[in-house]
Parts: C-alpha cells; sequence; structure tokens
C-alpha cells in the first residue's frame, strides 16, 4: 500500500523541454486546467438561463459574487472593485482545487508551494503595482513611513521590504500546511481501514468520512481566509501611508 | 387533585429559565472565543515565523550571489526577526481596531 506522502508526488503526463527548462504537462497542471475548467462549465450550467427571478441554479454562483463583492468593498473600499475579477478569480480557482483534490485519484495542488507560492507572487507584484499606480512615489513611504528620521532607514528599509515579502510566505504556508497536513491524516486513516479489513475497519471507516465533511470545510474556509487576507494586503497597497 | 402552583411562582421559573438559557448562550461565545482565540494565536505565530525565515532566505541567497560567507545571512536574519515582529504587532493592532 502506498505511503501518505506518496500522494503529493508530481508525476509528467507529458514530458516537454524548451532550451533546457522542463515545462512538460503534469498531474498537477492537469488538476489546475480541470479546477479551472469545472468553474467555467459549473457557472455556464447554473447561468445558462439568466432570469430576474433567479432560479435554484442561479443562485449559486450568485451568491457567491455577492459573497465576494461584498468582501472586497468590505475591505478594500470601491477603488477595490477594479480589481473584483483577480479576486474572484483567485477564491474560486482555489476552492475549486481543495475540493478537487479530495476526490479519489486525483492531486491536490494547493498542497504544493510551488503552486500557492506563485499565485501568492502575483498578488504581490500586482499589489506592487497598483501600489505605485495610485501614490506614484509616495509608495516608497511604506518601506519608510512618515515621520521616521532619515538616519534610522538603513534599519527600517529592510525591515519593512522583508516585512512585505513575508505576507506571500504567510499566506502560503497557511494554505500549504492546512492541505497537506489534511491529506495526510486523510489517508494515514484511509489507510488503517485496509490493514483493520472487515473486523474493526468500519471505525476508521466513519472516522474518514467525518474528516473528508471536516476538509470540505477547512477547503473553502482556507480559500476565503487567502482570499481575505489578499484583500487586506491589496487594501494596504491602496490606503495606507 | 394538583396543588394549585401561584403566578409568582411561574413568574420566577421563566426568569430562572431565561437566565439558564442566558447563561448557556454566553457559554456558547466563549467557546466560539476560544476557538478563534487559537487562530488568532496560530496566525500570530506564523507571522513572526515567516518574516525570520524570509529573512534568513534573503540573507542566504545574499551570501551566495555575492560571496559574503554568513555575514548576510546573520544580519538579515536578526532583520527578518524584527521583521516578523513587526507583521506580529500590525496584526495585533488591527485586531485592537476591529474589537473597538
Amino acid at each position: 500500500m502506498s505511503g501518505p506522502m506518496e500522494q503529493f508526488e508530481i508525476k509528467k503526463l507529458v514530458p516537454l523541454e524548451v532550451n533546457g527548462y522542463d515545462i512538460g504537462f503534469t498531474n498537477s497542471s492537469l488538476c489546475m486546467v480541470l479546477s479551472a475548467l469545472s468553474v467555467i462549465v459549473i457557472f455556464a450550467f447554473c447561468l445558462r438561463k439568466r432570469t430576474m427571478v433567479p432560479t435554484m441554479a442561479q443562485t449559486i454562483p450568485e451568491s457567491i459574487y455577492e459573497f465576494i463583492r461584498s468582501m472586497v468593498m468590505d475591505n478594500v473600499g470601491k477603488e477595490g472593485m477594479k480589481y473584483f475579477s483577480f479576486i474572484f478569480a483567485l477564491f474560486l480557482f482555489i476552492a475549486t482545487g481543495n475540493l478537487l483534490g479530495l476526490f479519489p485519484y486525483s492531486f491536490t495542488f494547493t498542497s504544493h508551494i510551488a503552486a500557492v507560492g506563485t499565485l501568492a507572487i502575483m498578488g504581490l507584484l500586482m499589489n506592487i503595482f497598483v501600489g505605485i499606480k495610485t501614490k506614484k512615489w509616495g509608495y516608497l513611504h511604506t518601506f519608510l513611513p512618515k515621520g521616521v528620521p532619515l538616519l534610522m532607514a538603513p534599519l527600517i528599509a529592510p525591515i519593512e521590504m522583508i516585512s512585505l515579502i513575508s505576507k506571500p510566505f504567510s499566506l502560503t504556508v497557511r494554505l500549504v500546511a492546512n492541505m497537506t497536513v489534511g491529506h495526510i491524516i486523510l489517508k494515514s486513516i484511509a489507510g488503517f481501514v485496509v490493514t483493520m479489513g472487515l473486523l474493526g475497519g468500519e471505525l476508521p471507516l466513519a472516522f474518514a468520512g467525518m474528516i473528508i465533511i471536516f476538509e470540505i470545510f477547512v477547503g473553502i474556509l482556507q480559500a476565503y481566509i487567502y482570499t481575505i487576507l489578499s484583500c487586506i494586503y491589496l487594501s494596504d497597497a491602496i490606503h495606507s501611508h | 387533585m394538583p396543588k394549585k402552583v401561584p403566578e409568582d411562582i411561574k413568574e420566577m421559573e421563566r426568569r430562572i429559565s431565561a437566565l439558564k438559557h442566558q447563561q448557556n448562550l454566553n457559554d456558547a461565545d466563549k467557546k466560539e472565543e476560544n476557538i478563534a482565540g487559537i487562530f488568532k494565536g496560530l496566525r500570530l505565530g506564523l507571522e513572526f515565523a515567516s518574516g525570520t525565515i524570509v529573512g534568513a532566505g534573503i540573507g542566504y541567497i545574499l551570501d551566495e550571489v555575492f560571496d559574503f560567507q554568513f555575514v548576510m545571512l546573520l544580519i538579515f536574519t536578526i532583520l527578518g526577526g524584527f521583521a516578523g515582529m513587526l507583521n506580529a504587532y500590525r496584526y495585533m493592532k488591527s485586531l485592537e481596531e476591529n474589537d473597538k
């Protein structure tokens, strides 16, 4: 029987190399594509009949939209609505990625630092871009807040820079750790079902079922936390100082 | 024939049950607060640790690129620790503002 860590192994499905760089299509890439596709398919299906009085199916995407919209409005304000599509896509991509990973034979790409870290770095670059766009040279005050003596600049500026860079890091670690731990526990307990067989295997089976329900909750909660923190960082870039 | 319960005793029972209900609600609130407290504490720790790790990482890369041996690692780990503390402090401040 495979170990609990084998589920995180990246397998190459289509090997491809360009200029010495490995850009092969892996099981992680497949799950990312599936995650994006499933969102598009579900939304397209639910919104096929757009009526003023929403049907049962139409309320699902509408309530998700309203939920993210209110999150952006509360945390970033009206200016944040320009970046709504990014935040909305981020939430859906991570949430479906987390949920898709719970299916048997699937792969949780959100348990890999490379995937989530890239999203977080994209968010950081966007925040820097937005900050420079809204505050021009004033954005440099992020690294040296107003009122700090110039003599302290060599000490404060690197600290503020590390503080800025550590934000996507903590964001990534939080999501990756939650996903990895959840899946390891699930796999370990599911392993007991097989080893114990019919004599007492029912108990770990019931427990594994409970953990799956808990993991669904954690998957959505973590996507929510990731998105709300992205909103807060975006708000910092637009409003602070 | 059952004894008739006076009206004021009935009123007292109603008040007791209302108080008990309120007490249960308060206990549930406390439990929720405790769980939220655990998450807040975990995030606080993560903020502090991530600053230190990122600082150490930057120091290590600078050492590798400019061949400073271990000087940058030392300096940036300390600066990273400060950055972590700053992040943790800012998080606590935002919590305080939310409480108000």
